[in-house]
Order: C-alpha cells, then structure tokens, then sequence
C-alpha cells in the first residue's frame, strides 16, 4: 500500500495535518486488530417493549379508534334522518287506519242489535205459543198437526205484534242472500 | 497488493473455493477495519464482515477481474453498510441497541511510536478530534475519506469501490480534510 499522502491526485495535505492523519490511521488498525481477536459471547436477545413501539401500538389504536367512531357517527346520522321520515308518514297514516278499522266495527254493532230485538221477538212469540198450547187441547177432539199449529201460530202473531215480524224477515233476507 | 486480480478471476469448482479462501484471508482484515472505523461498532462490523464474505461467495462466480478483489469486496461492504443504516431508519419501531464506542474508547488506541506521556496525550486528543469530524461527515465524505486515510486506496479505486467520479471522490476529500483542518484550529 502506498503510505504516501502526498500525492499530486489528491488534496494537498500539510505535514502537520499529514502526521496527524497518520496517527489517526494508527490508532484505528490497532483497535480493529485488538478487536478482531477478542474472543465473541453471544448474547440472547433479551425481549424489550421499548418506547418505539409503545408508541407505535398507541398510535394504531388510536387511529382505530378515530376510525371506529367516524363510521359511528355517521351511521347515526343516517338512522335517525330514516327514522324521522318513518315516523312522520306513520303518523299521517295513523289517523286514516284508524278510521278504517273503526267502519266495520259499526257496522256490526248495529246488526247486533237488530239481531238482539229480533231475538227478544222470538222470546215473544214463544210464549204466546205456550199459551195458546194451553188453551188448545187434545179434548176439543181436533189433533192437530205441527204444520197447522205453526201456520196458526204464525198468522196470530202477524195479526198481535206485527213489528214483531220485521226482524225475522230481515234476517231470513241477510240469510238467503249469504 | 493488486495481484490478485485477473488471474483470481472466477476459477472454476474445487479451485474456485481455494482461490476464494485466498481472497477471504487477504483482505478480511481490511474488510472489518473499514466498517469499523465506519460504524464504531464492534458486532456490527464483524456482522457485515461475515455478510460480505458470503454475498461474494454466492457471486464469486461472476467476478470477472476487471477490479482487484479488494475493490471489489469493498464495493459489496459499502453497499451492505448503506442497506443496514437504510433499514434501520424504516423499521423505526424495532429497538435495536446501538454497541458503537464512544470516541473517548475508540480514541484510547495509539501508535506506540509516542515517547513522551505529554506527546501521546497530544496524539490522543488529535485522534479524538479526527474521531468527532468523522462522526460529522456525511457517509459518502466518511467512506470516502477511511478508504484514502485509513485504508490508503487509490482515487481510481476509490471511485471504483464507491461507484463516484474521480472527481466526485476529490470533492468529498477536500471536504472531510477541510472539517478536519477547522476541528484541528479549534484544538490548539
């Protein structure tokens, strides 16, 4: 190797500074000669959660957790714009429902009624013919047939309670055309 | 010195593994004081060193002698220091423990040429200051300056094993030797 510094390729170096460079140059190959026979140990890799990636991992969180919550707050934003339009056009329906369930309740509650007059009728009825069994017996001589006593019965009671009738030719009507 | 380069050029099997241990003997030496000196780092160094010798083993083969092996070796040392520092700085999340010496430590080895204890106290701070500009520099002005002032190659080589300019490699000198004029007027 040539260990002359100066050399017209390079830099001038002045002998002051050429002889500290050479000490320099001395001082490291002594070094690296000690230090390339020094007998090496291997050291386990001992486990450290050092500062870096402390500080790492808190950083991911976080930026998990921003994440996280901007997806929150937007999907509330959204549901409740949805909801409110729901309930807005339930509650205009509200009323019209409410007015077609009631129709037909009405309806039958006045059928019911009819039904129950025409009812209390029939109760009427019955006991004329109870009283008129009474008063028509076997002795008279005449046996009468069932037919004849319900035609008997019948025109008696159209001639007495004529309103009577009414309801039990309206039902007998609803009947037929069910 | 430079012998080795042409007739070293990629042998061929059981004499291509001799010649490489040729090689290995040589200048293993060489190789661990540079990246010594670059990193202060006694594990380090050693470590590189070994990724050297293996990096040129797998490419032995294609080394064609158009450098001398010691240009050449140095060339795939400067590389690997560079990739190390590079990945260091991106996988800034691993803690690695940093073993490089102190300049006090590094700055405790002297020629034994020194009679007086004044004078090798002398030479000691000279070599301390040197150690600081050298620390400073940048890394190209730091290899280029420990291939010239510490391994003696040549401005072709150095260019070479750099993959500089002559010229380029001149600049980074004037540079280093510059700092190191300043640090050695402070000194006094």
């Amino acid at each position: 190797m040539n260990g002359n510094l100066q050399n017209k390729e390079w830099p001038e170096v002045e002998p002051e500074l050429s002889k500290v460079l050479g000490n320099f140059r001395a001082s490291v190959k002594a070094w690296s000669k000690a230090a390339a026979s020094e007998p090496r140990s291997v050291k386990p890799l001992a486990r450290q959660f050092g500062w870096r990636l402390a500080l790492s991992a808190t950083m991911g969180c976080l930026l998990a957790a921003l994440l996280l919550t901007v997806a929150v707050a937007r999907y509330r934003e959204r549901v409740p714009a949805e909801s409110s339009v729901v309930r807005e056009s339930a509650s205009q329906a509200a009323p019209r429902e409410r007015q077609v369930a009631f129709a037909p309740q009405a309806a039958s509650e006045e059928r019911n009624a009819q039904l129950a007059a025409a009812a209390r009728d029939l109760m009427a009825v019955e006991g004329l013919l109870a009283r008129e069994e009474e008063q028509t017996s076997p002795t008279d001589g005449e046996v009468k047939t069932d037919d004849d006593l319900l035609v008997a019965v019948r025109n008696d009671v159209a001639r007495q309670v004529p309103s009577a009738m009414e309801p039990l030719a309206q039902l007998a009507a609803a009947n037929a055309a069910e | 010195m430079n012998d080795d380069s042409a007739a070293m050029a990629a042998p061929a099997g059981e004499a291509a593994t001799e010649a490489f241990g040729e090689i290995v003997a040589a200048h293993r030496q060489q190789i661990f004081r540079f990246l010594l000196a670059s990193t202060r780092d006694i594990d380090l160094a050693e470590t590189l060193t070994q990724e050297c010798f293996l990096k040129a083993h797998r490419s032995w083969s294609s080394f064609r002698g158009e450098s001398s092996a010691m240009t050449w070796l140095m060339r795939i040392a400067i590389n690997l220091e560079k990739d190390y520092w590079r990945n260091r700085r991106i996988q800034f999340w691993r803690q690695t423990r940093s073993n490089a010496v102190d300049l006090d430590e590094a700055s405790e080895w002297l020629p034994s040429g020194e009679r007086s204890a004044e004078a090798r106290l002398m030479a000691k701070e000279q070599v301390k200051a040197v150690w600081r500009v050298v620390a400073g520099l940048s890394a190209r002005q730091r290899t280029v300056f420990l291939l010239r002032y510490v391994e003696e190659m040549e401005l072709e080589e150095i260019a070479q094993a750099t993959g500089l300019s002559a010229g380029t490699v001149k600049a980074h000198l004037s540079r280093a030797l510059a700092k190191v004029r300043e640090e050695m007027k402070d000194k006094r």
